[in-house]
Parts: C-alpha cells; sequence; structure tokens
C-alpha cells in the first residue's frame, strides 16, 4: 500500500545538489525510517538514500557501568594516585585510643541493628587488622556513635551494592575505613 | 538522647544537582574536577557517541574503545573547554578525531590484506542477495560498512554525522575543523561514491531510477 505522503513529494529533488534539497534530505529522514514504501520511492530517486533508516545502536546499563568504571581507573592512573577504589584512598589516619572511642559505639550499633558497621579494609596487609565485629559492645546506645561522627568530615557516601556513609576520622597512627551503614540515617539531607 | 549529626555532604543529592545541569554546565563542572560529572557525562553521551564511532569504523567493539579514550582526552583537557562554543561540538569533535585516526591507522594496517578480503567478500555478496524490503535494519548497516570502505575517513565520518545522524552541515562543519562548503562536498562525493558502489555490487537493491548516470573519478 502506497503512503499519502508519497505522492505529494517530488522525488526528483533528491538529486539535485542544492540548500533547498538539503533541507528536503532533513525532513524526508524521520519519515523514512518509519515508512517502507516512501524508503523504496527515495532510493528509486536516489541510490544513497538506502542508508536512511539505520538501526540505533543500544548501550547497555552494564556496559555504561564498565566504561564509568574504566575512564574512572584511568583518571586515577592520571592522577598519579594507585588504582584503588576512592574509599581506600581516603582512609583516614587514627590513634588507637581514637580508634576504641569509635568502634566501640561503632560495633555496638552493628549489634542493635544487627549488621557489619565496621569493616576492614579490602587490603589487610596494608595495616595492623583492627576491626573484629563483637556482639559486646552492643549494649552501648547509638547516640555515642552519633556524637563521636559529629564533625567528622565525610568523605564519601556509596549508593552501590550496600549503601554506606565513610568519614573521615582525624588524628589516627593507623588505617581505618569507618563504613556507616546509610539505612541508620545519622542525619543525612 | 542526643541529636544526629548532619552530613556534611551528600553524594546522592551532588549526583541530583550534576544530573540537572545542562552539557556545558557540566562541562564546567569537570573543570573543578568534579567526578560525578564525568560519571553524568558519561551516562548522558555514551551511547551517542558509539552510534556515530560504531557508523564511523563498523566495529562495536572498537567503536567502545574509542569512545572510553575520549571520555578520558576530555576529562585530560577539560580546562580547554570554553562555554562560548555548543558542548556537544566539543565532545563530538574529540570522539570523532578518534574515530578517524582509528579508522586510517587500522585500514594502513588491513592494506596489505585487501586482495583477499575483496575476493571474500564478491564471494559473499554473489550468494546472499535478497530483495530490499527484506532487509533488516542490520544488513543495511553491513552493507553501508562494506561500500563505505571506498570512501575517504573524512567523507565517512561526514556522511555519518550528516547523514545518518542528521546534524547540520554548520555543526558538522564545526566538529570536523572545516567551512561548511567543503563538508557539502565531500557529503556530495561521498553520496556518488556509495551509489555507484551500491549500483555495481548490490543492483538489486539500487534499481535503475530517475537517477542520471554517474562514476566515481
Amino acid at each position: 500500500m502506497s503512503c499519502p505522503f508519497a505522492e505529494r513529494v517530488d522525488w526528483q529533488r533528491l538529486g539535485e545538489e542544492s540548500a533547498a534539497a538539503e533541507a528536503f534530505r532533513d525532513e524526508l529522514r524521520p519519515h523514512l525510517r518509519v515508512c517502507g514504501s516512501c524508503r523504496d520511492r527515495a532510493v528509486l530517486a536516489d541510490a544513497s538514500m538506502f542508508f536512511a533508516a539505520m538501526p540505533a545502536v543500544e548501550v547497555s546499563a552494564s556496559e555504561r557501568s564498565e566504561m564509568q568504571q574504566r575512564i574512572a581507573g584511568a583518571r586515577r592512573l592520571l592522577a598519579g594516585a594507585p588504582p584503588a577504589p576512592l574509599r581506600r584512598r581516603l582512609v583516614p589516619r587514627l590513634s588507637a585510643g581514637r580508634v576504641a572511642a569509635v568502634l566501640v559505639p561503632a560495633l555496638a550499633l552493628a549489634g542493635l541493628w544487627g549488621g557489619s558497621l565496621v569493616r576492614e579494609p579490602e587490603d589487610p596487609s596494608s595495616r595492623p587488622a583492627l576491626v573484629e565485629e563483637t556482639a559486646t559492645a552492643s549494649a552501648l546506645h547509638a547516640s555515642h556513635l552519633a556524637q563521636h561522627l559529629e564533625g567528622m568530615p565525610l568523605v564519601d557516601r556509596s549508593e552501590d551494592d550496600a549503601p554506606e556513609i565513610v568519614y573521615q576520622v582525624e588524628g589516627a597512627t593507623f588505617d581505618l575505613v569507618l563504613l556507616v551503614h546509610a539505612g541508620l540515617d545519622l542525619g543525612g539531607p | 538522647m542526643s541529636p544526629l549529626p548532619r552530613l556534611a555532604y551528600s553524594r546522592t543529592l551532588h549526583r541530583e544537582q550534576i544530573g540537572q545541569l545542562d552539557d556545558r554546565e557540566l562541562l564546567l563542572r569537570l573543570q573543578d574536577s568534579d567526578e560525578v560529572a564525568l560519571d553524568e557525562l558519561v551516562r548522558r553521551k555514551m551511547a551517542p557517541l558509539v552510534q556515530v564511532a560504531y557508523r564511523i569504523l563498523g566495529d562495536r567493539e572498537e567503536a567502545r574503545d574509542v569512545v572510553q579514550i575520549a571520555f578520558v582526552r576530555i576529562w585530560e583537557h577539560r580546562r580547554r573547554y570554553h562555554p562560548r562554543y555548543s558542548a556537544n561540538t566539543w565532545i563530538y569533535r574529540i570522539a570523532t578525531n578518534l574515530a578517524i585516526d582509528h579508522l586510517r591507522s587500522r585500514r594502513s594496517r588491513e592494506r596489505v590484506a585487501e586482495p583477499l578480503r575483496l575476493h571474500l567478500e564478491r564471494r559473499q555478496d554473489a550468494s546472499g542477495s535478497r530483495a530490499l524490503s527484506e532487509l533488516g535494519e542490520r544488513e543495511v548497516a553491513g552493507i553501508f560498512d562494506q561500500l563505505a570502505a571506498g570512501l575517504t575517513e573524512r567523507q565517512r565520518a561526514i556522511f555519518v554525522m550528516r547523514e545518518l545522524e542528521g546534524m547540520s552541515s554548520a555543526e558538522v562543519a564545526e566538529i570536523v575543523g572545516c567551512r561548511e562548503s567543503t563538508v557539502r562536498n565531500h557529503l556530495f562525493n561521498a553520496r556518488r561514491v556509495l551509489r555507484v558502489a551500491l549500483r555495481e555490487r548490490y543492483p538489486e537493491y539500487a534499481p535503475a531510477g530517475h537517477e542520471t548516470t554517474e562514476a566515481v573519478p
């Protein structure tokens, strides 16, 4: 069945080389993507119109995420930093006393909420093993953690697999990453 | 119980704010080394850039590699962007130039294997003819890739951007870095090469119509 649009078009204009012919092609192009009969007419008038209906290239979410990660890795290399995740590069240095002050209420929260609030960085060889989950501190109150976190600069917030907030704890002598489960809502916006 | 502390910074909120910026503002945020802005740029531009690179290169994997390098280059050169220029033009220029360079170097490597490739293509052509209406879009893309081998790298890039992506001549001229009249010349030549190649190699899809007979010099 012929398209009504086809009857109104002067197909010969496709063969012309002029600004008006270019504008005509621009106008025609979207229609040719959806109308086979007009496409046949167009190709008859100008064989190069054969390519007017090319498929759109699809990019999946996983391809995009993979590219974002690769680019982030390249960006870190350019900056001269080791290709490690952001939160591991921002690991603060803590004094033993400060660690205890933070860990005890944090572990208490772990007990209260039944989740892991404090975890070691992924590479344990980089500093002494610090953290071990324990239920003994579970009697301590959540507000202790809030007090200790108050004033600490927040360095990162992850929304990936497990939502976490990373706080920077100042004045330390060994590496620690303090990951607080974002579900605790310690006052986020 | 003491009040809970407010977050000094929320990455989620930052992402939301970045997501509302237009492309030009996004490039300006890159100048502050904002990594979230780069992520957002990849989210917005990856698919259209992969599409253009794929049509210039005819290979999906190569297109993805080229686009990845383009994003890294955008990051490296982020301070060179001036807001008086169109963000899209600046981004496409980087990606398109990389794709053209890549195609050029690949072609020089392939030149050695040219006689064998042509022989194999001819055999394939003889066995796989079908009516135009039966052709899928992917097959059209495959035929374009074959026939576009007869175009120069620049002709191919201009044909892709103008004819397949629907960019204006002015935009293409700015991306490629030449005058609009040069774009038109390349475009006319590219069309002529493709018409002739299509008639020669796929006469069933390009029957003699209203066109005047022409030959590629």
